[in-house]
C-alpha cells in the first residue's frame, strides 16, 4: 500500500540508497532518542548496511553511523530521495 | 576556579582529554545509587569531572540523566565546562554545544581528531568559528597530545567564556510583569510527562538548533568533503567483510576464541607465577618465624588470602586490555551488531555477548565488563547469569568427577571424558541464556524502548587509553572486591584451622583411627580437619546434603570451595590424605572410598553425576559475589543470586541422585 505513493519502511532501502523520513510510528520516548540521533521528519538518512540474517540495520545521517532494531526501523516511513 | 567537567558525546574522545589532563591521578567510583562510574581527577589544584558521554541534554538513559543533573547543577556551582567535540561529525555535536551553552555556563569548546579531518581534506576555519560561537576553540590529536599545552594553559588561566546563545529567548515566558526562563524547567520533563505537545516542542527545539548551527558552519567555516572522506570509506570497505553474513561471523568467532584463548591461556604463567611467589613467602614465614597461631595466621591465612585477590590480576588486567583495544578500534560495536540477532531471543542483545564469553575464563572480569551494556536491565541480567558459564575454576573439579565416573574410553573419534566435559560446557551456556531470559522478564527495570548502537569509524587504538582503562579496572577491583574476599578467606582459614578440641584429643583419634583401618594411610591433618570448626560445620549440613548422596567429608569440601571452586581438590586431597594435589593419587583415592553402611563406592555414579550437577549450577565463589555486590551496589543481589543457584544446584543435584540411584 505504502509504496503506491512511493512511501516505503526504512527497511526497504537498499545499500547505498538515500531516503527523506516521513513518518515515525514510534512511542514519545523512541522518538525523542531518535531526535537526539538527529531523526525527524524530513532528516534525510542513508541505508549502510542491512543484511537479511541481521536483526539490525545500519543507517548514517550526516556522516555518523549508527544501527537501529528492524523491528524499530520497519515503524519509520521514508521516501527515496535522489538529486539529478 | 577549583573545578571543571567535561561533556560531550559518546565516542567524542572525552575520556582521552580526561587521561591527558589528569594522567594516573584519577579517582574511580560510582555516582550515589547507581553504578554508572564516575571518574574525576586532578590538574594542579583543578578537580576535573569526567561526565558520561550523553547525546544530548534532552536526557533520555540512566548515563544521560546523571551527565543532565551535573550539568544543570554547574549553573549554581559557577562551574565551566570543556565541551569535547569529534571533528567527524561537528555539525551534530555542535547542537549539544548549542544545548549546554544555553544554559550560560562558561565553555571551551575542544576539537577532537582533527587529524582524521586533514586526512580528509576538510578543514575548520577555528578563528572565525570562535568569532560565531562566543568562546574559546581548541584543537586537539588525542592520540598524539596535540594541542594539549594550549587546553591546558586556557583551563589554568580561567580562559572560560559564556557563549553566545541559541534558542535561550524561545523559553522566555512574560508573566505578571516578570519575564522567566523556561528552558531548564523543560529539560527536566521525565519519560511519564513526554506527551505529544513537548515532544512537538522539543522537535522544534532540535530543528532551531540544527538550522543555527548549519548558519554558523557556513560561509567556508567548516568545509567537508564526502566524497573525500577517507576514513568512512575504509570503514564501508571494512565493514562490507567484517559485517558480512559469512566472513563477518567467521572472523567474529576468530577474534573471540583469540580473546578468549588470551584469557584463559596467557594469563595461566603469570597466575602460576602468583601463586608460587605466595606460596614461597607463606613457607619463608613458617621457617623464620617460630610456629604459632600468629604464624600460621600469616602463612595460612593472610598469604592466602593476599593470593586469592592477586590471582585474578593476570585474567582481568588481560581481558580489560583487548577489550580496550576492541573498543577503541570500533570493532567492539561490530562484534555487538553481529551477535545482536541470535541474543535478541533470550532478552539480551549484542552488546552482552563480550561478557557472557568471558564468563567462560571467569566470572570476575566478565561482571566487571558489562559497563558497556547501557540499558540497565539487560545488564542486571548478564550480571545475574553470567556465573552459570563454566569458567575455568569448574575445571579441576569437573576433571577429577568426570575421570571417577567414566573410564577413558573413546565413542568414535571422540574420547568419551571429553564428551562429558562438552555436555557439561553445553548445559552451562543453556543453562545462562534460559537464567537470563528469565531474569530480563521479571526484571522491574523498564527496557530503554529504542535500542540503537553507533557504529564509529574504524581507527588504530589510543594505547594510553588502552592501558589506562586496564591499569583503573585491575585497581579498582584489588581495592574493592579484594577487601571482601580477603576478609572471607581470612574467615574460611579460621573455620578449617581451629577447633574447639585440644591437641590431645587430635592424638587420641588419630591413633584410634590407625587402630580401626589399618589399611589406610590417616595423616594428622585429616583429623585436625574433620575436628576443626568448618568439620563440624560438614557434619551440621550433612543431614541437608544426605538426600544428594554427600556426607560430611564432602561438605567440608564443599564449605571451603566456597573460597573457590577449584579448592574442592585441595580440601579432598587432605581429607582423604592423599598430601598432594595432583590429580591422580586423587582420582584413585576417590575410586577407593568406600561407603561404610553400603559397602559400595562411596562416589558412585548417582553421587558424582549429582556433584557435577551441583557445580554447573551452584555459585561456589565468593569472588563472584563480592564483585557482583560492587557492581550493583549492594548485597540483595549478589545474595539472591547466590540462594537462587544455590537452589537450582540442590533440586539438580537431588533429582539426578535419587533418579540414578
Amino acid at each position: 500500500m505504502l509504496s503506491h505513493f512511493g512511501v516505503v519502511h526504512l527497511t526497504k532501502l537498499k545499500y547505498g540508497e538515500k531516503a527523506v523520513v516521513t513518518a515515525i510510528r514510534l512511542g514519545f520516548n523512541a522518538r525523542k532518542k531518535l531526535l537526539t540521533y538527529g531523526i525527524s521528519l524530513g532528516t534525510i538518512v542513508k541505508m549502510e548496511y542491512s543484511p537479511s540474517f541481521s536483526s539490525l540495520v545500519n543507517i548514517n545521517i550526516q556522516g555518523k553511523s549508527f544501527c537501529i532494531r528492524k523491528l524499530d526501523a520497519k515503524n519509520i516511513e521514508v521516501i527515496k530521495y535522489s538529486i539529478v | 576556579m577549583n573545578k571543571i567537567a567535561l561533556v560531550g558525546k559518546p565516542n567524542s574522545g572525552k575520556s582521552s582529554l580526561f587521561n591527558l589532563l589528569t594522567g594516573l591521578n584519577q579517582k574511580v567510583g560510582n555516582y550515589s545509587g547507581v553504578t554508572v562510574e564516575k571518574k574525576s581527577g586532578y590538574l594542579n589544584k583543578i578537580e576535573i569531572t569526567d561526565l558520561p558521554g550523553l547525546n544530548s541534554l534532552w536526557a533520555d538513559t540512566v548515563e544521560e540523566q546523571i551527565s543532565q543533573s551535573y550539568i544543570l547543577n554547574l549553573i549554581h556551582d559557577e562551574t565551566p565546562a570543556v565541551l569535547v567535540c569529534n571533528a567527524n561529525h561537528l555539525r551534530d555535536n555542535l547542537v549539544l554545544f548549542s544545548e549546554v551553552a544555553d544554559l550560560q555556563i562558561p565553555m571551551i569548546l575542544v576539537i577532537n581528531f582533527m587529524d582524521e579531518l586533514k586526512n580528509s581534506n576538510s578543514s575548520i576555519d577555528i578563528k572565525a568559528l570562535e568569532a560565531r560561537l562566543g568562546c574559546p576553540v581548541c584543537l586537539m590529536n588525542s592520540k598524539k597530545g596535540t594541542g594539549l599545552d594550549t587546553i591546558k594553559q586556557l583551563i589554568q588561566s580561567n580562559g572560560f567564556k559564556v557563549p553566545n546563545s541559541f534558542c535561550r529567548s524561545s523559553y522566555d515566558v512574560f508573566s505578571q510583569d516578570v519575564l522567566t526562563n523556561k528552558y531548564v524547567s523543560n529539560l527536566l520533563t521525565n519519560e511519564q510527562e513526554l506527551t505529544e505537545d513537548k515532544l512537538a516542542m522539543i522537535e522544534k527545539d532540535f530543528a532551531q538548533r540544527e538550522m543555527l548551527v548549519s548558519k554558523i558552519l557556513s560561509g567556508g567555516i567548516l568545509i567537508y568533503d564526502e566524497i573525500n572522506d577517507k576514513l568512512r570509506k575504509r570503514t564501508s570497505q571494512l565493514d562490507k567483510i567484517l559485517l558480512h553474513p559469512f566472513w563477518g561471523i567467521i572472523i567474529f568467532l576468530a577474534i573471540m576464541f583469540l580473546v578468549f584463548q588470551a584469557v584463559f591461556s596467557f594469563s595461566t604463567y603469570p597466575m602460576d607465577w602468583i601463586d608460587q611467589l605466595f606460596a614461597w613467602l607463606s613457607g619463608l614465614v613458617n621457617d623464620k618465624i617460630q610456629s604459632s597461631w600468629f604464624s600460621d595466621l600469616i602463612s595460612d591465612g593472610i598469604l592466602p588470602g593476599l593470593a586469592g585477590v592477586m590471582i585474578f590480576i593476570p585474567q582481568i588486567a588481560i581481558l580489560f586490555f583487548l577489550l580496550g583495544i576492541l573498543e577503541n578500534t570500533g570493532y567492539l560495536s561490530r562484534i555487538s551488531n553481529i551477535s545482536d540477532a541470535f541474543l535478541q531471543s533470550f532478552g539480551l542483545s549484542g552488546k552482552s555477548v563480550i561478557p557472557l564469553m568471558s564468563s567462560w575464563a571467569c566470572a570476575i572480569p566478565a561482571i566487571m565488563s558489562t559497563r558497556t551494556i547501557d540499558d540497565q536491565r539487560e545488564r542486571l541480567s548478564v550480571i545475574f547469569a553470567a556465573p552459570l558459564m563454566t569458567c575455568s575454576a569448574r575445571l579441576p573439579v569437573y576433571t577429577i568427577l568426570i575421570a571417577v565416573l567414566v573410564p577413558e574410553e573413546d565413542i568414535g573419534v571422540f574420547g568419551l571424558r571429553g564428551l562429558i566435559l562438552l555436555m557439561l560446557y553445553l548445559l552451562g551456556l543453556a543453562s545462562t541464556l534460559i537464567i537470563a531470559y528469565i531474569v530480563s522478564r521479571k526484571s522491574q527495570y523498564k527496557s530503554t524502548g529504542l535500542w540503537t548502537l553507533e557504529m564509529p569509524n574504524y581507527r588504530s587504538p589510543n594505547w594510553r587509553n588502552v592501558f589506562y582503562n586496564m591499569y583503573l579496572k585491575t585497581r579498582s577491583f584489588v581495592v574493592e572486591a579484594g577487601k571482601v574476599i580477603f576478609t572471607i578467606s581470612i574467615v574460611l582459614w579460621f573455620l578449617a584451622t581451629n577447633s574447639p578440641k585440644n591437641e590431645a584429643f587430635f592424638q587420641t583419634k588419630y591413633q584410634e583411627y590407625q587402630q580401626l583401618s589399618s589399611n589406610t594411610d590417616i595423616s594428622m591433618d585429616a583429623v585436625r580437619l574433620e575436628y576443626s570448626y568448618a568439620g563440624y560445620l560438614g557434619k551440621i549440613v550433612e543431614p541437608a546434603i544426605k538426600p544428594l548422596g554427600y556426607d560430611w567429608k564432602i561438605g567440608i569440601a564443599l564449605i571451603s570451595s566456597f573460597a573457590a571452586r577449584e579448592v574442592f581438590v585441595g580440601t579432598l586431597s587432605t581429607i582423604y590424605s592423599v598430601g598432594s594435589e595432583d590429580e591422580q593419587p586423587v582420582i584413585e583415592r576417590l575410586k577407593k572410598e568406600v561407603n561404610i553402611k553400603t559397602g559400595l563406592p562411596r562416589y558412585d555414579t548417582a553421587t558424582n553425576v549429582s556433584l557435577l550437577l551441583f557445580y554447573v549450577f551452584a555459585l561456589q565463589c565468593m569472588s563472584t559475589l563480592a564483585v557482583v555486590r560492587k557492581e550493583t551496589g549492594h548485597w540483595k543481589f549478589a545474595f539472591m543470586q547466590f540462594f537462587v543457584f544455590t537452589l537450582i544446584a540442590y533440586v539438580f543435584a537431588f533429582a539426578a541422585y535419587q533418579i540414578i540411584k
